[in-house]
């Protein structure tokens, strides 16, 4: 027999304490990674892809309001800003180009926007990448280029199953039981290739569209007068000094724009640490009970294996006998704790991801952002060496005692 | 010869006395050989087949196994030395209980980096009369079929010396007969020499060859018990 076999032999003997230990090393290994899981998806969410915006000019009010409804289409807009206001800030000399747009709207969950035909062309999700309608990227139709066409996000069009020349009539508002633009009906015309960014989950119509559907008499001469008309904001490109960074002027001209009453300049890039200031201490929490969690089941194990270790004298004595070393033996137990958090650690990283797709089903009911339960974060990494080492160190107290095991002492007694 | 001792002393230490269990000023069993040691509970017989197997170091004197000096030998030399040349078998509880009888067998010779086929463990517990219990557990056979898968595990290594503590313990009269017969013919037929210590009467005599140990070990010779020794060297070395 070989030693792995052996030491397979001796858990499968033990199999109610070797499970026990197992489960519970398990349960904090899951909580670790599904906690590592969301909170590495939603810095990447809330950091990485609102790069593609460098800065949002909107109302006065909550700048986090503001980012998370312009970048994220969650939440709603604090307000409007007009448009005249807007075409001013675009004549200074640091704005590269800017897309404006109107939100308020959805349809079955998903944010309807009304934007400027620019986004599809000029707009950059990740540096130099534009938005794609090519069959080979996965998209499919064309951009929107009448009053009553639109375009879909890759994840939006999946989820409801759209197809092009499908119609819809979006609601006015975001929330269940808003008002119908029944009489408006909207073909969907593109559906955009997956950009793995929020703007899959949106729905696009072209902003003059917003001004003239049905029941919004009040702002349909927006449409034509540009003194009367508004809009949510809009996404401002800066230009880029050498090296690739933005024009250091951004703050003076943030600073002239907050000054004023007319609206405010927001730079994603500054208020998303903010978010993660407010809710980091969740995370930190979870971690440090999933710590807890893994700490006491090895705690657990080490008394498993010691008390197992009492049972199972004789039979060490009798290895020992047969030719086993004391460092044999001393192995044998290391192995077997190894063994024990290695299973536990595999089993609680599948279990975290399971913990992650629950995870995932209720943050995109409640802000529909959606997450993969497959994503493999750091602590996917980190955990199974953590186990190994977690093994080890568990290991060290019942291979001290197996290793000092009397051999003599512990057969049965004879002449 | 596969055993040679000369001067060989253990002394023990009960109640802060040092007390000698073993003197044995010179004794040797030939290569091949078979020899039954007999003598009352207590005397010391175990502790030989200790002495012999490596498993508890000597207070004095010289011990040479298969050829190699086992009071030269450290633990971890004498492990490794039992493990590749001495096979031993105890008086009962001899298996471990989560293995089969198969696995027992396969065990014996984990240690000593040989290795052996299955087909081999298999051979030998067929000419046990064991090639129905392969894969039943200790708990699942009698004490005889137990004893005989440990003479099995013993022989699977191709030791050069078998030593066998009490094999026939546990054993009733009739099964502890079948038990020695076959021990006796399977060491035979694979060119193995055994010492055997019983206190059976029957069982020593099953051997053409046999020592009584009260006369073999000196410490004994006192009619008022163990004798008096001194400096105290012997602990258990395991």
């Amino acid at each position: 027999m070989r030693f792995w076999q052996i030491v397979l032999r001796s858990l499968r003997q033990h199999w109610l304490s070797t499970s026990l230990a197992m489960f519970s090393i398990a349960l904090g290994v899951a909580l670790l990674a599904a906690v590592a899981s969301l909170r590495e998806q939603s810095h990447r969410n809330f950091t990485e892809e609102g790069l593609g915006v460098d800065a949002v000019l909107g109302p006065k009010g909550s700048q986090l309001q503001i980012v998370l409804n312009a970048v994220y289409h969650l939440e709603e807009m604090p307000g409007k800003i007009k448009w005249t206001y807007y075409t001013k800030v675009l004549k200074d000399p640091i704005v590269e180009s800017g897309i404006a747009f109107a939100t308020g709207h959805s349809y079955a969950g998903f944010r309807v926007n009304a934007i400027e035909d620019s986004f599809f062309t000029d707009f950059e999700y990740v540096a130099g990448q534009h938005f794609s309608f090519r069959p080979e990227d996965g998209g499919q139709g064309r951009v929107f280029q009448a009053r009553e066409e639109a375009v879909a996000g890759w994840e939006a069009a999946k989820a409801l199953h759209l197809h092009l020349g499908q119609t819809f009539n979006p609601v006015c508002g975001i929330n269940a039981g808003d008002p119908v633009h029944v009489n408006d009906d909207i073909k969907f015309v593109g559906i955009m290739a997956p950009t793995g960014t929020p703007h899959d989950r949106a729905i696009y119509i072209p902003l003059k569209t917003f001004y003239t559907l049905q029941g919004h008499d009040e702002v349909a001469k927006m449409a034509d007068d540009e003194e009367f008309r508004e809009i949510s904001g809009a996404y401002l490109k800066i230009k880029r000094i050498r090296g690739g960074a933005m024009h250091p002027g951004i703050q003076e001209l943030k600073y002239n724009i907050d000054q004023s009453s007319a609206a405010q300049l927001v730079i994603p890039n500054e208020v998303l640490p903010r978010l993660f200031t407010i809710i980091g201490w969740v995370d930190r929490v979870l971690v440090v009970i999933g710590a807890l969690v893994t700490l006491l089941a090895a705690l657990f194990l080490v008394v498993a294996l010691i008390s197992a270790l009492r049972e199972r004298r004789r039979d060490i004595a009798l290895l020992r006998a047969l030719g086993a070393q004391r460092y044999t033996v001393f192995g044998l137990m290391l192995c077997e704790s190894l063994a024990i958090t290695l299973l536990g650690g595999v089993l609680g990283i599948l279990a975290g991801h399971g913990l992650t797709a629950i995870g995932c089903h209720f943050i995109a009911a409640e802000t529909g952002l959606r997450f993969s339960p497959w994503f493999v974060s750091v602590a996917d990494v980190w955990l199974l060496p953590g186990m190994a080492a977690l093994g080890v160190l568990a290991g060290i107290a019942p291979g001290i005692q197996a290793y000092r095991l009397g051999v003599l002492k512990n057969l049965t007694p004879i002449s | 010869m596969i055993v040679e001792i000369s001067d060989l002393r253990v002394d023990y230490r009960t109640g802060g006395e040092a007390l000698t269990v073993i003197n044995i000023p010179a004794w040797s069993v030939a290569k091949g050989q078979q020899v039954a040691i007999s003598g009352p509970s207590g005397s010391g017989k175990s502790t030989l087949l200790h002495v012999l197997a490596g498993l508890l170091p000597p207070s004095g004197g010289t011990v040479r196994v298969c050829g190699q000096e086992l009071t030269s030998l450290n633990e971890f030399q004498r492990d490794q030395f039992r493990a590749r040349h001495v096979g031993v078998i105890f008086q009962s509880f001899n298996l471990l209980q989560g293995y089969t009888a198969l696995e027992n067998v396969l065990l014996g010779a984990t240690f000593s980096h040989k290795h052996p086929e299955r087909a081999t463990a298999r051979q030998l517990l067929g000419e046990l009369g064991m090639s129905h219990r392969l894969t039943h557990y200790p708990s699942e056979m009698s004490l005889g079929e137990q004893q005989r898968v440990a003479i099995a595990r013993a022989l699977v290594k191709q030791p050069e010396l078998i030593l066998a503590d009490e094999p026939t313990g546990s054993l009733d009269p009739r099964h502890a007969g079948d038990v020695v017969r076959k021990l006796r013919a399977v060491c035979q037929a694979h060119g193995c020499s055994l010492v055997v210590v019983s206190h059976q009467v029957q069982v020593v005599e099953a051997f053409e060859l046999h020592v009584d140990f009260m006369t073999l070990n000196q410490a004994f010779t006192n009619e008022t018990g163990p004798v008096q020794a001194a400096p105290v060297t012997a602990k258990e070395g395991a």
